[in-house]
């Protein structure tokens, strides 16, 4: 492989790499947003669902 | 997006199905934009499931095949301004989220605190910190947040980089000032980058 430049990889890196690429408002703004979407769904939104299944269904037996 | 889907069963008479499916995808980012909107997880939530009953109260005047998130965000951010026009208690940022916040992992030269950042958040005008939360947060492209704010989407891009500015200083005060330094375990300064 001479003449190829080798590949950088992360661990080739040194220790007190700064990644310039990375903006920490970014980041903060996507993790706020994980923060929430991973929360498990509170009941009260199961109920919502639960009230447009019965809806749905009440609809599909008057049809 | 189910858009397609829509479409292709409202004849069969299955739209309601699909209809109620699309919604309940969303709900996570529906919860996640409504609390970045008010910095309250009570608030948000109630939002975000009014949001959800206007919708299908509202499913027939859905535009098959035009985008269905947007669709959701502009009733939902309808339904913030309308009650932050009526409740004051819009701008204050729920102290159990600011406390299940984590710390960005990220290099330490970078380390600054989710705490700080929804605190700085909720200080910073309404129009800025909806389009970080749809933008930035949520990775909505410039032309669909335009659609949901409707806006032209250089305004969004202006709004985009001011807030970006403002939430970058006010993170940088939080650490000047010494906020959750304690809880934090220390914060390295924001980084100074060089062009």
């Amino acid at each position: 492989m001479s003449g190829m430049s080798k590949k950088i990889t992360p661990k080739d890196e040194p220790m007190n790499h700064v990644d310039i690429r990375f903006d920490p408002v970014s980041a903060a703004l996507r993790q706020m947003h994980e923060a929430v979407v991973s929360e498990p769904m509170p009941e009260d939104f199961l109920r919502i669902l639960d009230d447009i299944d019965a809806k749905i269904a009440a609809r599909k037996t008057t049809q | 997006m189910k858009e397609a889907a829509i479409a292709e069963n409202v004849e069969e008479g299955l739209a309601d199905e699909v209809f109620r499916d699309s919604l309940v995808a969303l709900i996570p980012s529906l919860r996640a934009f409504a609390r970045g909107l008010s910095g309250s997880r009570e608030l948000a939530d109630d939002l975000a499931q009014d949001a959800m009953m206007r919708a299908w109260a509202a499913r027939d005047s859905y535009t098959v095949g035009t985008n269905f998130r947007a669709w959701m965000f502009m009733i939902l951010r309808n339904q913030f301004y309308t009650t932050i026009r009526k409740n004051s208690r819009m701008t204050s940022l729920d102290p159990e989220f600011a406390e299940r916040m984590l710390v960005i992992p990220a290099p330490q030269q970078h380390r600054i605190h989710l705490n700080d950042v929804a605190r700085a958040m909720q200080q910073l005008p309404v129009e800025q910190r909806e389009v970080l939360m749809l933008v930035g947060a949520n990775g909505v492209s410039y032309e669909e947040a335009a659609e949901i704010i409707g806006c032209a989407i250089g305004t969004i891009k202006s709004r985009v980089g001011r807030g970006r500015k403002a939430l970058a200083a006010l993170i940088d005060g939080a650490e000047v000032d010494g906020l959750d330094q304690a809880a934090i375990g220390g914060i390295a300064p924001r980084p100074r980058l060089v062009n």
